[in-house]
């Protein structure tokens, strides 16, 4: 059965991924567009610019729905959107093509194998994705074990703050994100870009820029200052 | 309860950014496990995560990968008849949080604590990572563990009762980071033993000559 399906999937997504490597987007925005015309107003500026609402929301249906229905086309279509990006933000100076390769075929892997965790209040599904992606690279690449909290099991919360699951209800959170991220001083995205594309620790961060590692931990406590407030956190 | 030490911000992002290896990593899950404050903050930080992502440059992948990812997925389908359920790690009124249960498992007194004198225990863990060890460190109620300084990185959370020294007052959750700079002697709170988890990756050197005397022998 599901070879069937394999095979009546394959060719179309064969195509539609040759082509993200020659001309991306366009190819992309036009094989949705064939597909059900109800749709094309929430697909097509996903495509265009990065982000809107209803890309989010769009993004979270598919995920959605392979973890309701075990739907092998959303997946095709996640999987279209997020492999080469996943591919594109861990390809740093450190690791092969063929390294990345593997992570995200791992990590797309666990994508459907854990579709069942996402869940749309707590987390974009970029978000939630990049831990996937992340885990994955750590699981592959350091064959170490990732200790994780469970925030299902909120026995232990000790302190009187809301939990993480009262907290992720402003959609917009992440637009006020990005747009302090885009204004940080360039020193300070410099840090994050490393800590979150090549996985370095701030001390290696230094290590590799030729600065103090105080320098380096005040570059990352003033960026997480001013986005601190977006997170609705107390500095 | 309130906790007031919490991990560092570059901590924080060593954790989210999937640098931290498994021993911190441990360290900051079991607060994480216990903190409201910071799992929101670390939520925030992979938000980050997302967007960066969202605005990767999007790399060639090749023709063949969706394929070989639903082989992956259809074989899992085929061997998931009859697969065990996980493992439920149920933690009842214990003080062990989940990531750390997975290691040492939910009974504090059923574990096989070692002597280290005068009433205080650990019990190393085995970590897959031998770049850091990890320990339970138990203190009497109202006593020291020696006064030590560090040659690296220590980093101690709190499950129940609590310590205070130089630095300041730790109760449950909060998270003490010291570095090599920091000569200390933590003391147990009066009303009740201290349990915690210790991280370090580098021997203590303790200052009095017992404790280096007996230092060898528990590898501490």
């Amino acid at each position: 059965m599901y070879t069937d399906l394999l095979t009546s999937t394959g060719s179309p997504s064969i195509t539609a991924l040759t082509a993200i490597c020659a001309e991306n987007d366009n190819t992309v925005t036009s094989e949705h567009q064939t597909k059900s015309s109800d749709q094309i107003d929430a697909r097509t500026p996903m495509l265009k610019n990065r982000d809107p609402s209803s890309d989010t929301e769009y993004l979270n249906g598919l995920l959605k729905k392979v973890a309701v229905n075990q739907d092998k086309d959303a997946f095709k279509e996640l999987f279209t959107h997020f492999a080469p990006r996943i591919k594109g933000f861990f390809q740093g100076q450190g690791s092969s093509s063929d390294k990345a390769d593997e992570v995200v075929q791992e990590a797309m892997v666990n994508v459907w194998r854990k579709s069942h965790l996402f869940d749309p209040t707590k987390a974009k599904a970029s978000t939630w994705i990049f831990t996937v992606a992340r885990n994955a690279r750590i699981d592959l690449l350091r064959k170490e074990n990732r200790p994780e909290p469970d925030f299902t099991d909120p026995s232990f919360f000790t302190d009187s703050e809301p939990q993480p699951d009262e907290i992720y209800e402003r959609d917009d959170e992440a637009q006020r994100l990005r747009v302090v991220l885009a204004q940080l001083p360039e020193e300070q995205s410099k840090v994050l870009r490393l800590a979150f594309f090549e996985q370095k620790a701030h001390a290696e961060i230094a290590e590799e820029l030729g600065l103090p590692l105080g320098t380096v931990k005040s570059r990352i406590r003033l960026a997480f200052k001013r986005l601190r407030k977006e997170l609705g956190e107390n500095p | 309860m309130n906790i007031t030490h919490r991990p560092s911000d570059e901590l924080m992002l060593d954790y989210a950014s999937g640098a931290l290896s498994e021993g911190w990593a441990l360290a900051v899950a079991t607060h994480l496990s216990m903190c409201g404050s910071s799992s929101s903050f670390l939520r925030g930080m992979e938000t980050i995560g997302g967007i960066l992502l969202d605005e990767a440059d999007e790399a060639c992948i090749s023709d063949k990968m969706f394929g070989s990812v639903l082989d992956k997925i259809d074989s899992d389908m085929i061997s998931s008849v009859g697969q065990k359920k996980p493992v439920d790690v149920r933690t009842f009124g214990s003080v062990v949080p989940k990531p750390l249960a997975t290691y040492v498992g939910n009974d504090l007194e059923a574990l096989a604590w070692k002597n280290l004198g005068l009433g205080v225990r650990h019990l190393p863990i085995g970590l897959s990572d031998k770049t850091s060890s990890a320990r339970l460190i138990s203190i009497p109620a109202g006593k020291p563990v020696p006064e030590h300084s560090h040659s690296g990185r220590e980093l101690t959370v709190v499950l129940s009762g609590g310590f205070h020294d130089v630095t300041g007052e730790y109760g449950p959750g909060d998270v003490q980071e010291a570095y090599g700079d920091l000569e200390h002697q933590p003391h147990a709170r009066d009303s009740e033993d201290c349990i915690a988890l210790a991280i370090t990756d580098a021997p203590l050197r303790f200052s009095g000559i017992a404790a280096r005397l007996v230092q060898p022998f528990f590898k501490i």
